[in-house]
């Protein structure tokens, strides 16, 4: 199965550690797992920002990590900020996602 | 066919949140498969009420709403969020509905994105 998950929060926010957990487990029983950040959730994979490692993680096991760049660029954040591995894309990127993958979640503030 | 479910709850005021919900919904009609459905309900109602935006301190969505009604994507307010706040939608490319319509469209949805 694919996973897609819709991050727009940032790492202060308590679903960064609940995507996470919910990637590393799907991946760990051997499906495959797409993440996009979006809005403030492109901070999530800034490579200074400390819970970054734990996306590393999930890069390292296979996931797929795509961010926002119109978003991005809009918090001063480049490419080069962020972790290694990680894809700038954009909207048609997501749209691509919401179709290809067999659940999509999404992960946003009130 | 993927059914996606925008919707759009929070104040329009201040905030680029809802915008942001309407770029990605027109970024979501890039793949031709998604069939988008945009929805207003509770304070998010307020996006679909023509305003003198600098007034207002509110971001110019007519674009977004444009473009998406351009694309074939249905944008519905919720019927008792309006009464309850005593407005009127007043853009013609957005429809309203009651709650309980609203609620079998976001049941019936394969993707559901809240902003």
């Amino acid at each position: 199965m694919k996973l897609g998950m819709l991050l727009t929060t940032s790492s202060e926010n308590q679903n960064s550690e609940i995507v996470f957990k919910l990637a590393n487990i799907a991946l760990s029983a051997g499906h495959e797992v797409d993440l996009f950040f979006m809005d403030d959730g492109v901070y999530n994979v800034v490579a200074k920002n400390k819970i970054s490692p734990k996306f590393s993680e999930l890069l390292a096991k296979g996931a797929s990590l795509s961010l926002c760049g119109h978003t991005a660029e809009e918090r001063g954040i480049d490419k080069e900020d962020c972790l290694e591995g990680v894809q700038y894309a954009g909207q048609y990127e997501l749209a691509c996602m919401v179709q290809e993958t067999d659940r999509f979640l999404m992960f946003g503030g009130k | 066919m993927k059914k996606v479910v925008i919707i759009v709850r929070a104040l329009p005021f201040n905030t680029i949140r809802n915008s942001e919900a309407l770029r990605c919904a027109v970024g979501l009609t890039l793949e031709e498969e998604n069939k988008i459905h945009v929805i207003f309900i509770g304070d998010g109602v307020l996006t679909a009420v023509s305003l003198d935006c600098k007034e207002a301190l509110r971001l110019d969505l007519g674009k977004h709403i444009e473009t998406l009604k351009m694309m074939d994507v249905e944008l519905i307010a919720e019927e008792e969020a309006l009464n309850a706040r005593n407005i009127k939608v007043s853009r013609e490319e957005i429809i309203t509905k009651p709650r309980k319509a609203i609620n079998q469209a976001i049941a019936e949805a394969d993707v559901v994105m809240a902003f």
